[in-house]
């Protein structure tokens, strides 16, 4: 059994683009990683040795949902008066999408899809999770999945032909 | 079969190789005779391969440096059975860890130069109860006073010597 450090080192960089291709964003991702690691430390104990990864993807799925949904229900700040207070604006799109060796188009895609689409198509394409893992991990009949994952892609398509990537 | 949204997602299951062999068979049979559903197939094939692609990610340097030195960090200040803040708090979290790990290092610090913690406790108090009940004692004794009359008794206590 290895130890979430070892886990760490050895699914790291799968871990981060998970979470990186769900979130959009590298700081949050960062955060997704990190909880994710928290949850695999205090977990382990309790796993079964078998499929590790679909383990992971499991982890990383649910942190990124409960922010999801824990963001809904805070509601939105003020903005505040002083500029001085004005948070800088952080890279944007293109330059982190850059970073990340995608075409920018094709992140923004991402990014642009809903969540109930998005995240199982990330699942399927970046995680390489069967439609059985996902129907687990997200709590949906296989069925669902399935038409989740190709209404994602139509989506994905429609997105990239008015940028222009795909004809 | 018509070629709307929920009759093609066999489309991407059969990409994915998620169909049952009978269906399968189906799709095949139907892509033979459907210029639609194969160019169909052609599209949703190409956002397949370019969302695969995606999926190789440049890890920044240092970050998994970083998360494992903090994911440590909360195993030491934290039991690995108590709650910990969700990741919407992560930013909170830290802050309290850091103050946290900042008052052990003091506490660390004080112990090693031997610097006295003082600890607060109950005053004592003492009364004389023994000296005051002897001294009305007397003093009933020589003017027929009984003791639960309590008047002052230190000059008579003092004649008394």
């Amino acid at each position: 059994m290895p130890t979430w450090e070892e886990i760490a080192r050895d699914h790291g960089r799968f871990l981060y683009a998970v979470a990186y291709r769900l979130t959009g964003d590298r700081e949050d991702a960062r955060d997704v990683v990190q909880e994710s690691l928290l949850r695999v430390r205090r977990g382990l104990e309790t796993y079964t040795p078998g499929n590790l990864e679909g383990w992971l993807a499991r982890i990383v799925t649910n942190v990124f949902l409960d922010d999801v949904r824990r963001r809904r229900r805070r509601p939105t700040s003020a903005l505040p008066d002083d500029p001085d207070l004005v948070v800088p604006p952080s890279a944007g799109a293109d330059e982190v999408a850059a970073a990340a060796g995608l075409p920018p188009d094709i992140q923004r895609a991402i990014d642009a899809l809903p969540e109930e689409f998005r995240v199982p198509v990330v699942l399927c394409d970046v995680a390489d999770r069967s439609y059985e893992e996902i129907s687990t991990t997200l709590g949906i009949p296989v069925g669902t999945v399935r038409s989740r994952i190709h209404r994602g892609r139509r989506l994905l398509r429609t997105a990239l032909v008015e940028a222009g990537v795909v004809a | 079969m018509a070629p709307d949204d929920d009759a093609q997602s066999v489309l991407s299951a059969y990409l994915d190789g998620e169909c049952r062999p009978e269906e399968r068979a189906g799709i095949d049979a139907h892509l033979a005779t459907s210029a639609r559903w194969q160019r169909d197939l052609e599209e949703v094939r190409e956002v397949r391969e370019l969302v695969r692609a995606a999926a190789e990610v440049d890890l920044p340097p240092g970050l998994l440096d970083d998360v494992i030195a903090a994911v440590a960090a909360v195993e030491v200040a934290a039991p690995v059975d108590a709650p910990v803040a969700p990741v919407a708090d992560l930013a909170v979290a830290r802050r309290s860890r850091g103050r946290i790990a900042a008052w052990v290092a003091g506490m660390a610090a004080a112990a090693a130069v031997g610097v006295a913690v003082i600890v607060p406790t109950e005053p004592v108090v003492n009364p004389p109860v023994a000296a005051v009940v002897r001294t009305h004692a007397v003093r009933s004794s020589v003017d027929g006073v009984p003791t639960d009359r309590l008047a002052q008794s230190s000059i008579r206590a003092g004649f008394l010597k």
